[in-house]
């Protein structure tokens, strides 16, 4: 696949590095795993599979090989040759056509995934783009996909198999669009995040919990993919001691800065830190949080860790069902 | 007999554990001072790894706590704090392999005093606490230093804990850039910067070690391990520095 055009930033990604951060190397990956999972799901990937995160784009490559692809997240306009077709749906690109992905309005990150491996080196068992640690992705050093980007594209299946996906998806689209509509992040504006009280919760007072579900806070511009600033009237914050040991961070652990507003911990967060946490997103909502744009609200409401858990098998479980099912498994309809 | 999680906690000196994540836990463990923390978490650290129990996902070793990540759908909280509880809380006999992985080692760090480098902060150093650049380098040579924590950026250890006589507190403006290889102080700790980044810490030296490279080897800084600085001249300094380069296109 030949690069032509790549939007504000389009990066490859996965899951993201596993078991390094105790060297202090970040975790990295999609921002939206709800998203990244659904499009390699679509085109029969592992859901861990490298795929590439288009922020905001106008993104446009020639393909150089027929592959099935799909995209997701981000609402976005998709053209194959000039022919439009839906996000989260199996496209069939053929050998030499143009794809074309626009960016139109709601949410941030569109993720496209392709029936191919792709050859890059390997960190952590991750093929991911670091940006903060300039290692990682397509050439290995951590740099975005740029105008000359080339990707050296293995097709996993055959052009004849491509096909009867997409006949299967057509066949079975009303019985598989509830599958999808439950996989994904839609995108919005507003987001309601979900969050469980951990870390450093016991150090807030009950006023400082009703204050923060009960404001819209602002997505800043000061935002990146190690972490996502918030703006609203800030947390009182003369009663918390600032003086804490770096501790071990987790994915969209919400911290609380001196001036009293959140930080929201992403992909590419340090791995340590020491400022007070008041608790942490469940996975959905740090997938929305991926897909928040500066300007963007959100606002918070507190779940407890048995929904949580609930909720990331539960969308696990749709997952699989829909790979199931778009490999031609019929019988897994009727268990759902 | 199976322990229970109190008699679990007292045996690592746990002072109390949190929820950290829907599949994280983080422990915090007793001490009368940072050293005895630190010797706490590094038992538990290295126990759990030690045991390269499946479901363990991440874990991440800090000053005076460490977090658990788990495999989400192998376990819950309450079956990892069972899981936990039942482990052995001694460290299996591994082949000697593994022992060198898992075992604190210390690391011997050579680095110039660069008292001719215009980056350095020695001369500030000197004026501030009321010593020559000779006790400063005796001073941050004497001690054997301990990994607390490995972060800010891969392979920056913070080490402590520096002599009283040494401690100064962050620069009133960051750097805009500190060189790869900066060996710099702030507050009680010490550190080698393994890649040019801003900063606010006062620069004694420069390291000629790649710990870039180091990060990700198998004598990669951990959680309990020592340091010790060995001061080299600027010629030693540039001779490591060539010898790496060579090794790497060799």
């Amino acid at each position: 696949m030949n690069i032509t055009s790549t939007g504000f930033l389009a990066i490859l990604v996965d899951e993201g590095r596993k078991a390094v951060r105790h060297q202090g190397f970040t975790e990295a990956g999609a921002m939206d795993k709800h998203s990244f999972y659904l499009a390699n799901t679509l085109v029969g990937n592992s859901i861990s599979a490298p795929a590439i995160e288009i922020l905001i784009g106008r993104f446009e490559a020639i393909l150089t090989c027929d592959l099935l692809v799909s995209v997701t997240g981000a609402d976005c306009d998709i053209f194959v040759n000039d022919e439009r077709f839906a996000s989260n749906t199996p496209i069939f690109a053929a050998y030499g056509s143009k794809l074309l992905i626009v960016h139109k309005g709601k949410g941030a990150r569109s993720y496209l995934a392709f029936s191919a491996s792709i050859n890059t080196s390997q960190f952590a068992n991750s093929q991911t783009t670091c940006l903060s640690e300039n290692n990682g992705g397509l050439e290995g050093n951590g740099n975005a996909l740029s105008v000359s980007s080339k990707l050296d594209l293995r097709p996993k299946i055959k052009t004849s198999e491509i096909n009867r996906r997409i006949c299967v998806f057509n066949q079975h689209s009303k019985e598989i669009l509830p599958l999808i509509t439950s996989s994904q992040v839609h995108p919005k504006q507003h987001y309601s995040l979900e969050f469980i009280s951990a870390y450093q919760s016991s150090l807030f007072t009950h006023l400082d919990f009703v204050r923060f579900c009960n404001q819209v806070y602002t997505v800043s511009s000061d935002s990146n993919r190690m972490g996502v600033r918030l703006h609203a009237k800030p947390l009182n914050t003369r009663h918390i001691d600032f003086g804490l040991l770096s501790e071990g961070m987790t994915l969209g652990a919400i911290q609380i800065m001196p001036n009293g507003l959140p930080t929201i911990m992403m992909q590419e967060r340090q791995t340590i830190g020491g400022y007070p946490k008041i608790g942490c997103l469940t996975p959905r909502s740090i997938s929305k949080m991926g897909q928040c744009l500066p300007e963007n609200s959100v606002e918070f409401k507190q779940t407890d860790l048995y929904s949580a858990r609930q909720e990331f098998l539960m969308h696990n479980r749709a997952l699989k069902v829909l790979a199931s099912v778009l490999k031609g498994n019929e019988k897994c309809l009727k268990s759902t | 007999m199976k322990s229970t999680l109190n008699q679990w906690m007292q045996a690592y000196e746990i002072s109390h554990f949190e929820v950290a994540s829907f599949n994280g836990l983080i422990f915090y463990f007793k001490g009368t001072d940072l050293n005895t923390k630190s010797t706490n978490v590094s038992r538990f650290y290295e126990t759990i790894q030690s045991h390269c129990a499946l479901w363990v996902t991440e874990l991440v070793p800090s000053y005076a706590s460490c977090l658990v990540e788990y495999d989400a759908f192998a376990s819950d909280h309450h079956q990892v704090l069972a899981k936990l509880t039942e482990m052995p809380n001694t460290i299996p006999d591994h082949s000697l392999n593994d022992r060198l992985v898992n075992q604190p080692s210390v690391h011997r760090i050579p680095v110039w005093y660069c008292v001719t480098q215009a980056q350095n902060d020695l001369g500030l150093v000197a004026t501030e606490k009321n010593l020559s650049v000779d006790e400063i380098i005796k001073l941050h040579t004497k001690k054997e230093y301990k990994v607390y924590a490995v972060g800010f950026q891969p392979g920056f250890a913070y080490l402590g804990e520096l002599a009283a006589e040494l401690s100064m507190p962050r620069l009133a403006k960051p750097r805009v850039k500190v060189p790869r290889g900066a060996v710099a102080i702030a507050d009680k700790q010490t550190a080698v910067y393994p890649n040019s980044s801003p900063g606010g810490w006062h620069i004694l030296g420069l390291c000629p070690l790649d710990l870039r490279q180091k990060a990700t080897a198998i004598n990669a800084f951990k959680v309990g391990d020592s340091v010790r600085f060995e001061a080299i001249d600027a010629a030693q300094y540039e001779a490591i520095l060539s010898s790496q380069n060579e090794s790497k296109i060799g």
